[in-house]
């Protein structure tokens, strides 16, 4: 079976680059980037089982590529993530179709977890 | 369809060396989901309970840090309503905009503590009157008040205002530091919070003012004193400070003769004070929020005294007494504030003489200076405590005036009411301290609570948030079971009814009518009432309503009522949830409800399950979500029931393997029986059961199970929790269908009834299908249920053709009460 394919969004390269590579390190497929907008054009280019989303960045945020994501590319289970939890997030993020509303700092194994989940209801 | 599934068991089968994940992904998301909003549940309720016991008691509490667990509450509350959702298909969508509404009003509360002041970043004193606390803190603002409306004199300045502390704090990103001190304190105290306030103090001394601040200072510095050289006295005037429960008298830093050029540093200094040790310790003391510590800063031109100091437009001992007390010293007075010096102090009324040591000042002073208090009292309408000056020109200049503290009462609790009554029983835990007595009321079930009278003590197996109807009457409540944190105790507390919970043997030595006296406080029941009568229910003292309690009141409003009381009323409801408390008790209802489905779904994926190796008349499947299996490598796909650690499917299985059951042999059946399990059996089974075909199906964890089987032409489910915590067990049973005719079903109906009412089910039955609950109860409790429902589920096998007469129901149920199985066969 090929590597699970993710496509990580998150503006705090602290956060995007070790994140990246210890997800390839377990087996997924992993492409970074740092805006709503780059994340975009790599859905356009190609396929992908889940992506993972930070919800505050500048430019398009993460709630704005959600709802892209769900209108353009449906199907595709989006983890929120942020650093700022408020319940207003989380409610806007459920009802526009999030798989997941995860807070950070989220623990790597519970990051994981979810992604392959995501992946495998997609895949149901 | 399997191939997905044998994907994901490959995704869950690492090469990390963990152990193989067992059962279906699916399965176990919606499992853990549900595991994670029990758990929520259980530390949202806590909340809800701590809270009512912090406006129900009079110690003082860190108003910001039980923010911080309220608002992380509110975000638990949204993961449980986001969980539900995700086990239950997004059927509850309506509970987000119920959360939003909710979360919306708790936000806008915080805001409002925070304090965040709008406005001019510097106002000169000649300009702000006593309305203008929040903006220029209580000092200031009643100086203000002094100059322009009781035609005294106060020294020449202007505040630098509330507006720009919130300024100065947000642009250092100094506030969360800070209003997290009172929590320090509750939680780690005074040495912890000693580093902690040191930390602060210097972050605030090396902060950099806000540029438009410093402008701001110098140029009214500028418009106020001109080019000349003056000094300026820099004194604190926070929000909460000079209120009546609370002066603050000394807690705050001021600062006398500073330059022009120094203005910027005592600035932060007065700052820093707003959050010193003890200004800490005494605003988790009194009650104050951190917002009122939003601190503006006067800035005084220093008064040259001949002589300066503190007086009391009453006497401190007693305000009733119509006497002025005055101290002085010679120079400024902060010696004599401080109560480092003490100064000359002349006692007398307006009318007469003062008596008095010194001649520091003359009698003509001091009756200029009494009748000053007394005009500063009468424009504050209280009796105030005043810093006033006589500059060398002879001319009086009030510094300072505040309400006087008046001398607490003490409140004597009365303890001695229940000597000499004999003590019935004693233990439990206290769901709402208080004294109660009355005649003792029996309540089995919820018919009972019709006709309570008034005055009664309830007393109960369970505790029940339906208790709340008759509330109002009860002088006490008592139950066997339950938990202080519980709905109903909460209830209690919120309707100060005096309660125990989880009092051992309370139905046994609690007789119906008679009367009893419940010290919740002492965890006592006594026989009999007090001599003296005084046995009603004894409200709480009230407590003082300070600035904490009555913010806590308002946050607690939109969290703890319960509205949400019935499951079967027409408003349990999204769009009736009103507090956090309501959406919770909604939430976990339906959770319930959900769960008890689970094991539909298993009929459809027979891949990622387990054959059971048991002695019995079922095939059960059995999926495991985690921890219901020994680790091991089962081939075939087949268990043995030694491999079984769930230790509820554990429990079930040993009732259904009860060596007495004699299934392998049943018994012959009446003809008039079998002729009626025929028929129904010719018409074809119900869809349901073509579907479940003859599996019975468990999905499992350590501590859950969930198990459907058909068993004849019975359907029933079992779904229980059972761990170490009583608080989240539970069993959940219900059971429908059937072969027979409607009066052998309604026959079955009824010895279901009257074995699981006595097996202390609350039970639900309507038509043919019946709906049993066991909540809150020991481990060791649920395991014998569970047992108890493993052997029903084999006996209930035979309940067609047993149920032939109208007393069979009775029979069977007394047989199987005294462990007659066999009677069943």
């Amino acid at each position: 079976m090929s590597d699970l394919r993710l496509l990580l969004v998150d503006d705090e390269v602290e956060f995007l680059e070790p994140t990246a590579a210890r997800l390839a390190r377990r087996g997924v497929k992993c492409t970074a980037v740092s805006s709503g907008e780059d994340a975009v054009r790599e859905l356009e280019a190609a396929a992908f089982d889940c992506a993972v989303v930070d919800v505050k960045m500048p430019g398009m945020d993460g709630l704005e590529l959600l709802r892209r994501i769900t209108r353009d590319f449906p199907g595709l289970p989006v983890i929120l993530l942020t650093g700022h939890a408020s319940v207003e997030l989380g409610v806007k993020g459920m009802e526009l179709g999030a798989f997941e509303y995860l807070l950070k700092p989220v623990e790597f194994d519970v990051l994981l977890d979810t992604i392959r989940r995501a992946a495998a209801m997609r895949s149901a | 369809m399997g191939g997905w599934l044998t994907r994901l068991r490959s995704l869950f089968n690492p090469s990390r060396g963990d152990r193989p994940v067992l059962g279906s992904a699916a399965f176990r998301l919606k499992y853990e989901r549900f595991r994670e909003l029990l758990s929520l549940n259980d530390a949202a309720l806590q909340l809800y309970a701590d809270l009512e016991d912090m406006l129900a008691s009079s110690e003082a509490f860190a108003l910001d840090s039980t923010l911080q667990r309220t608002r992380k509450a509110a975000l638990d509350v949204f993961v449980m309503v986001k969980n539900l959702n995700q086990i239950a298909g997004g059927q509850y969508h309506d509970l987000y905009d119920a959360m939003q509404r909710i979360s919306g009003q708790l936000d806008a509360e915080f805001l409002r503590l925070r304090g965040a002041a709008q406005g001019p970043l510097v106002v000169p004193l000649a300009r702000l009157r006593a309305s203008d606390v929040p903006a220029a803190g209580a000092k200031m603002a009643n100086l203000g008040e002094v100059a322009s409306r009781c035609g005294l004199a106060v020294p020449e300045g202007f505040v630098i205002s509330t507006a720009a502390f919130s300024r100065f704090m947000a642009e250092n990103e100094l506030w969360e530091r800070c209003e997290r001190l009172e929590g320090v304190l509750e939680t780690h105290g005074p040495e912890v919070l000693a580093e902690a306030c040191a930390e602060v103090h210097e972050a605030i001394l090396a902060a950099a003012l806000p540029q438009e601040l410093e402008a701001a200072i110098e140029d009214t510095f500028e418009r106020t004193f001109g080019e000349e050289e003056v000094l300026v006295a820099m004194r604190s005037s926070a929000v909460g400070e000079d209120a009546v429960a609370a002066s603050h008298a000394g807690i705050y830093y001021s600062q006398l003769n500073v330059p022009r050029g120094e203005v910027a540093a005592e600035y932060r200094r007065v700052i820093a004070s707003a959050f010193s040790p003890v200004a800490v310790a005494y605003r988790l003391e009194r009650g104050l929020t951190a917002g009122e510590s939003a601190m503006a800063v006067g800035c005084l031109r220093m008064v040259e005294p001949r002589a300066a100091g503190i007086m009391f437009s009453r006497h401190p001992e007693d305000l009733d007494r119509d006497e002025v007390m005055i101290a002085a010293t010679s120079g400024v007075a902060a010696g004599v504030a401080a109560g480092t010096e003490g100064g000359s102090v002349w006692t007398g009324t307006l009318g007469g003489r003062f008596e008095g040591e010194g001649t520091l000042l003359s009698q003509e002073d001091l009756l200029r200076l009494a009748a000053a208090a007394r005009t500063l009292e009468a424009h504050f309408r209280s009796p105030q405590d005043v810093e006033w000056a006589i500059d060398r020109g002879g001319r009086l200049v009030i510094l300072q005036t505040r309400p006087m503290v008046p001398v607490a009462c003490e409140i004597v609790e009365n303890s001695t009411l229940t000597e000499g009554l004999p003590l019935l029983l004693e233990g439990g835990a206290v769901a709402c301290p208080g004294l109660g007595g009355g005649p003792a009321v029996v309540v089995a079930g919820e018919d009972d609570l019709r006709g309570f009278p008034s005055g009664g003590v309830l007393v109960a197996r369970h505790s029940s948030p339906k208790f709340l109807q008759v509330m109002n009457r009860c002088s006490a409540i008592v139950t066997e079971v339950g938990s202080p944190t519980g709905h109903m105790a909460i209830l209690a507390r919120e309707m100060g009814v005096p309660a125990l919970v989880g009092v051992a043997g309370a139905l046994t030595a609690l007789a119906e009518g008679e009367a009893v006296t419940v010290d919740a406080r002492a965890r006592r029941i006594f026989a009999g009432l007090p001599a003296d009568g005084k046995a009603g229910r004894r409200r709480r003292p009230g407590r003082a309503d300070s600035p904490a309690v009555r913010a806590l009141r308002r946050i607690a409003a939109l969290v703890t009522p319960l509205h949400l009381t019935d499951p079967a009323a027409p408003e349990f409801s999204p769009a009736h949830c009103r507090t956090l408390h309501d959406i919770t008790r909604f939430v976990h209802e339906k959770a319930f409800e959900v769960m008890f489905h689970f094991g539909d779904a298993a009929g459809e994926d027979r891949h990622n399950s387990y054959r059971l190796a048991a002695e019995l008349p079922i095939e059960i499947r059995v999926f495991d979500v985690g921890g219901g299996l020994a680790e091991e490598t089962y081939v075939g796909h087949t268990v043995p029931v030694s491999a079984v650690t769930s230790v509820p499917m554990r429990a079930f299985l040993d009732g259904m393997l009860d060596p007495r059951h004699a299934w392998r042999h049943p018994r012959p059946v009446s003809v008039k029986g079998f002729l009626s399990v025929l028929g129904e059996s010719m018409a074809g089974p119900p869809p349901q059961a073509q579907k479940l075909g003859r599996l019975s199906y468990a999905i499992i964890s350590d501590r859950y199970l969930n198990f459907s089987t058909k068993a004849g032409y019975h359907f029933s489910t079992v779904d229980s929790y059972c761990g170490r915590s009583t608080n989240k067990n539970y069993i959940h049973f219900r059971f429908s269908g059937g072969a027979a005719d409607a009066q052998r079903r309604a026959r079955r109906i009824v010895f279901l009834t009257k074995v699981l009412e006595a097996l202390e089910f609350r039970v639900k039955a309507k038509g043919e299908i019946l709906h049993a609950r066991l909540d809150k109860y020991e481990e060791e409790i649920i395991v014998a249920r569970l047992e108890d429902l493993g052997r029903i589920t084999m006996c209930a096998r035979q309940l067609d053709m047993l149920m032939d007469s109208d007393s069979s129901p009775e029979f069977f149920a007394r047989a199987f009460l005294a462990g007659e199985l066999d009677k069943f066969y």
